[in-house]
């Protein structure tokens, strides 16, 4: 089937400046050549919910939806934040009130939409002042602990959008299948994938690695910097940098999967939060997502290569980055 | 047990009263030996690692998979063995070894044909052991040895490198080629079978308990 996806907005109120994702998983904001990434500074993140409920969940409900979720990335041992509930509010998300406001809205035209975020930041700093989600209650809902037929599961989509909210971009780790106008979704390995599982699964009220190396990277604590590493290089095609390839490491051992995009015209990319240990490195074409899920509308993606593994294993170290690896690809 | 002995105190008593004057013969001072040569480890399976994406249900749908395996590996060794007893040696090792870690990628889920992706692992030891000299004719002599110790696993490229431990366990000979005028054994070599256990280092595998095998070969000085 094809799954709806999530919209990721984000509303400029300072500078009208385009937004990017930087690095791999974090939202980020060009500022005078520089790329800064979005991120609460103060603590705990102050959220209010909509005192309005859905035709399946009621606004309570919801507010215990948000409060598991938060405590789900709250709880990543490698990352440092904290989240709390300020009280239910008759304000709207996505109205400019400089509050973080979490509920229920019905949005007709956004039919393929399940949750969206936006957010409010200053454009200097990259510091996140307030964030709103909706959730389109033209879809069933459920908060049914082990799920239910023929409806999303609430928590599996606000977990999805409080990665937004704390400041994490879509991951391309996952398999999607073109199906008439949209994707249909083969498999993935990372909460933060633009588009949802189909209607009952619960699979995604769990992080996975790919995530939690991403929070990490953002909000992280001394055992993030002292006990985990990253891999850097390029991706290289033809002797020129390819933007907007999306490579994926795996730990030999535990089989972690993190992923990441080389982010600048030299095909640079740097995937941090990973176990030290042995990696296998494969880059492949950004093409089961859309690319506007990830980049902005006008970005140039090359997407006209084929997958390649880095024919030697990459070593991570504890707290640092094992020698740049150079990843050729050749064109299709 | 000698051969005819029926009686076991009969030939333990026996045994003694044979090896004292023997041993009353030699010098007093307990020899010290060198031996210094190769460590070839054979290559070994290390599991395999499924990168699994997961559907809706959980259930897992192949990225890829990684069959792990160590090459074979080749290096060099030095042994100290001290006679303690008149046929137990304690001995002090260090060693390094150079193995390849390949890793096998197949079932890519875009076709990607299959490819093996390596990287060259050096491992240095320092051990203690003790070896039996459990037989022993003329200028062969017939050990049992076990040994415990620290390693270091280094890649290739030195990006990472972790510490472990290292066991092993070993069957071999010292063969005696020259003697001296005295009649001690001076100048020989040194022939091992061995089995080796490594624990934590650079993570290969699933931590599980896995035998290396290994064979070394040496020369063998004896003071």
């Amino acid at each position: 089937m094809t799954g709806p996806r999530w919209m990721l907005a984000v509303a400029l109120v300072v500078l009208a400046l385009a937004p990017r994702v930087d690095a791999y998983l974090k939202l980020g904001v060009e500022v005078d050549g520089r790329i800064i990434s979005l991120r609460w500074v103060s603590f705990p993140v102050q959220y209010f919910i909509t005192d309005r409920d859905d035709e399946h969940v009621s606004a309570a409900e919801l507010e215990q939806t948000v409060r598991t979720a938060f405590e789900t990335w709250t709880s990543v041992p490698t990352a440092s934040l904290s989240a709390s509930f300020a009280g239910f509010t008759s304000a709207e998300p996505f109205a400019d009130d400089g509050l973080s406001v979490i509920g229920f809205q019905s949005q007709p035209d956004e039919d393929r939409t399940l949750g969206a975020a936006v957010f409010e930041f200053e454009v200097s700093t990259g510091r996140l002042v307030s964030s709103d989600i909706f959730f389109n209650t033209i879809f069933d809902w459920s908060v049914a602990p082990d799920g239910q037929a023929g409806r999303f599961d609430l928590e599996s989509v606000v977990l999805h959008e409080l990665g937004h909210l704390l400041g994490l971009g879509h991951s391309a780790l996952g398999e999607t299948e073109i199906v008439g106008e949209g994707r249909s979704l083969v498999g993935k390995r990372a909460v933060m994938f633009p588009i949802a599982y189909s209607r009952g699964s619960i699979e995604d009220r769990t992080l996975e690695a790919d995530d939690i190396a991403g929070l990490g990277d953002i909000y992280s604590t001394s055992d993030f910097n002292r006990d985990l590493g990253a891999i850097s290089g390029r991706v290289r095609l033809g002797g020129s940098g390819v933007f907007g390839a999306h490579v994926t490491v795996l730990n030999i051992r535990t089989g972690a999967l993190v992923s990441g995009y080389a982010l600048s015209g030299e095909g640079e990319f740097v995937i941090a939060g990973l176990e030290p240990g042995l990696y296998v490195v494969r880059a492949e074409p950004l093409d089961d997502v859309d690319l506007e899920s990830v980049f902005d509308e006008d970005t140039e993606v090359n997407v006209d290569f084929r997958p390649a593994y880095h024919p030697q294993l990459v070593g991570v170290p504890a707290g640092g980055a094992g020698r740049r690896i150079d990843v050729t690809v050749v064109a299709k | 047990m000698r051969p005819g002995c029926r009686l076991p105190a009969a030939c333990l008593l026996a045994t003694l009263v044979t090896a004292v004057p023997a041993e009353a013969q030699q010098s007093t001072r307990r020899p010290l030996e060198l031996s210094g040569g190769i460590v070839w480890t054979a290559p070994r399976a290390l599991g395999s690692v499924d990168a699994n994406l997961l559907d809706a249900d959980g259930t897992p749908v192949p990225f890829f998979r990684a069959d792990i395996e160590a090459g074979a590996g080749l290096g060099l060794e030095v042994i100290v063995s001290q006679a303690v007893a008149r046929r137990i040696d304690v001995e002090l090792s260090g060693g390094w070894t150079r193995f390849d870690v390949r890793t096998v990628i197949r079932g890519d889920i875009e076709d990607v044909p299959d490819v093996t992706v390596s990287e060259a692992l050096s491992r240095y030891s320092v051990e203690g052991g003790v070896a039996w000299r459990f037989a022993e004719q003329g200028r062969l002599a017939w050990f049992l040895r076990g040994s415990a110790g620290w390693m270091r696993e280094v890649v290739g490229d030195m990006s990472l490198a972790e510490n472990g431990l290292v066991f092993g366990g070993g069957l071999g000979f010292k063969y005696w080629m020259a003697r001296r005028a005295t009649g001690q054994d001076q100048f020989g070599i040194r022939v091992e079978m061995r089995v080796l256990n490594r624990r934590d280092g650079i993570p290969l595998d699933d931590g599980g308990f896995r035998l290396w095998p290994a064979a070394a070969a040496s020369a063998v000085v004896k003071f």
